[in-house]
């Protein structure tokens, strides 16, 4: 398949089954709210040694929020419900109830539910108070600017997680401005987040490494310094791979994310230097989810 | 299927005891059968038809038509279903409620809700005593579910009371919220004296608070953001289009907390200006 005269490889990108829970933070101006997003989604760009993958979905208008004032949105995607319910109380302990005038709210449904306000709340030293509006229980923990309004617990469901695409480029500054594309592009999609920052990583992994104490290593046959030396992937005048990566609440909405990023890439052409799109995966022994890429923009 | 309305035959000054009378009870049964239950009366069991004419309406409903104001008991340990009551009521309606609603277009006497955990209970007109305090006998008052008051409450509202919410359109008695535990009550009108008396925890709202009202183990009143107001209002207007103006209201308060005597981490709140 040949879009803009950029190849798309005949492969599939290999995704897993993770768990997803939603957040809402609101402040009193957009601003704080963003800040407490950006230092909750920090550290958080795969679950190999973060723990989540998470990142802000979108900006909630105030009229759309639980308390009326201006909101993120911010996903959380992790391999199991234990580890979700590990990480966001240390997150929110640290980041949401550090930030000022911040309250935080569940943002989705699910029958699956652990704890949040529930574990921050003992930060209040015997001090807080708990209230129940609408079935919907809330802690209320006193802070030197007044209260943190914290929801006892936030509902996990299942997701996906892994969704990916390979850019190859001529060149690094090439691949940089197609990730810029692709993650202006990505970004509108609600339900679905690129963990990493701009959207793109440049260590793309392999499973296994060498070193025992590894469970993941350079992605050797995409390194173009080493295209002579290994196995390599890569055609000579392949400057620079990208790995964009996608997570979000369900299959058709990684499936969609990855048709769009991919078609804003190749909307840059061999013109801009786009040499190739490809995906990654491990043969797909390990995901149960396969998005093959001309399947997906088809 | 279709509800059942009672409508009593003709003035009884006994007491009668409706505990038998539920909504998921009566509703399965035709309506001979409904005629020969078996009700508590004056310290006799007398059959129902005695005291009322059963009919069958469209409404899924269990409706009452009276006066009823010396039968007590009505709805108690319901479970689901929509009791009406369409005239005034005597004590302990709603007693040990579960589940379902109670709507009463008249007057109610004391112990509403009483011990409720579930439910809601609507009164258009005034409340006697002890609303949502403990049954009688027991230590802990309503745990959950909506009791809402048209019209004023006498004393000891929300005694004991260990969660749910109270919302009273009118003017509430003396001891209001005394020894709640928990929970969450909205006064609209006037507040009787000593309200909070050994209160531990749980809200008590009252835009036309006057300090005066509240006993001496609360702190000075202190003007202070309470964030959580914000969804308080949209719930009660979303649930009361008589609170539809505080929807977007400012959550500012003036705050105080108590009562010192115990755990002292009550509070009533006066919404302020910002």
């Amino acid at each position: 398949m040949i879009i803009n005269g950029v190849e798309i490889e005949d492969t599939f990108a290999e995704a897993f089954g993770m768990k997803v829970s939603r957040l809402i933070i609101t402040a009193l101006e957009p601003a704080w709210a963003k800040r407490a997003a950006a230092a909750v989604s920090g550290f958080a760009t795969s679950v190999i040694a973060c723990g989540v993958e998470a990142a802000m979905e979108c900006e909630i208008d105030p009229a759309h929020t639980p308390d009326g004032r201006p909101g993120v949105s911010v996903l959380f995607f992790s391999v199991s419900t234990k580890e979700l319910e590990k990480q966001l109380p240390r997150r929110i302990g640290q980041c949401v109830l550090t930030c000022p005038s911040t309250a935080l709210f569940s943002g989705m449904d699910g029958e699956r539910q652990i704890g949040l306000g529930g574990k921050i709340r003992y930060f209040g030293d015997g001090y807080q108070l708990s209230k129940v509006i609408n079935g919907r229980r809330f802690w209320r923990i006193p802070v030197m600017d007044g209260e943190f309004l914290c929801e006892d617990t936030t509902a996990v469901c299942p997701a996906v997680g892994g969704g990916n695409f390979l850019i190859i480029a001529r060149d690094q500054r090439t691949c940089l401005h197609a990730c810029d594309a692709a993650a202006e592009a990505i970004d509108p999609i609600a339900g679905v987040i690129a963990p990493f920052f701009g959207s793109a990583t440049r260590s793309g992994s392999k499973v296994g490494s060498k070193y025992k104490m590894l469970s993941a290593s350079t992605n050797e046959a995409f390194c173009p310094s080493l295209r002579t030396v290994v196995r390599s992937e890569l055609c000579e005048g392949d400057g620079a791979v990208l790995e964009v990566v996608i997570d979000g609440l369900n299959a058709d909405l990684v499936r969609q994310a990855m048709r769009i990023g991919i078609e804003a890439v190749c909307r840059l052409g061999t013109a801009g230097g786009i040499r190739k799109i490809t995906a990654g995966n491990y043969g797909g022994k390990l995901g149960q989810y396969h998005f093959r890429l001309h399947e997906v923009l088809a | 299927m279709s509800g059942i309305e009672l409508t009593l035959r003709h003035p009884y000054l006994g007491i009668l005891d409706a505990s038998s009378l539920l909504p998921e009870r009566l509703l399965s049964l035709p309506t001979a059968a409904i005629e020969q239950i078996e009700v508590h009366a004056g310290g006799q069991k007398t059959a129902l038809g005695h005291f009322f004419s059963v009919s069958a309406i469209e409404c899924e409903s269990l409706v009452i038509q009276g006066p009823v104001m010396n039968s007590c008991r009505w709805g108690a340990e319901m479970s689901s279903g929509r009791l009406i009551v369409e005239c005034d009521v005597g004590n302990e309606v709603g007693l040990g409620l579960r589940g379902g609603t109670i709507e009463i277009r008249g007057n109610a006497g004391s112990h509403l809700g009483s011990g409720m955990r579930h439910g809601s209970i609507t009164v258009s007109g005034n409340a006697g005593d002890y609303v949502g305090a403990p049954c009688l006998g027991q230590r802990r008052g309503m745990r959950g579910g909506i009791i809402t008051i048209g019209g004023n409450v006498g004393q000891r509202a929300g005694d004991c009371m260990r969660r749910g919410t109270i919302v009273v359109h009118g003017d509430a008695g003396d001891y209001l919220a005394a020894r709640m535990i928990a929970g969450t009550i909205a006064v609209c009108g006037r507040v009787g004296k000593n309200a909070g008396a050994l209160m531990r925890r749980g809200t008590v709202w009252a835009p036309q608070l006057q300090p005066a009202s509240i006993v001496s183990g609360f702190s000075a009143g202190q003007r202070v953001q309470i964030p959580h107001l914000a969804l308080w209002y949209r719930w009660l207007a979303s649930i009361d289009t008589r609170f539809s103006h505080w929807a977007h209201a400012e959550t500012y308060a003036q705050r105080w907390l108590g009562d010192a005597a115990v755990q002292g981490l009550g509070e009533f709140l006066s919404p302020v200006a910002a």
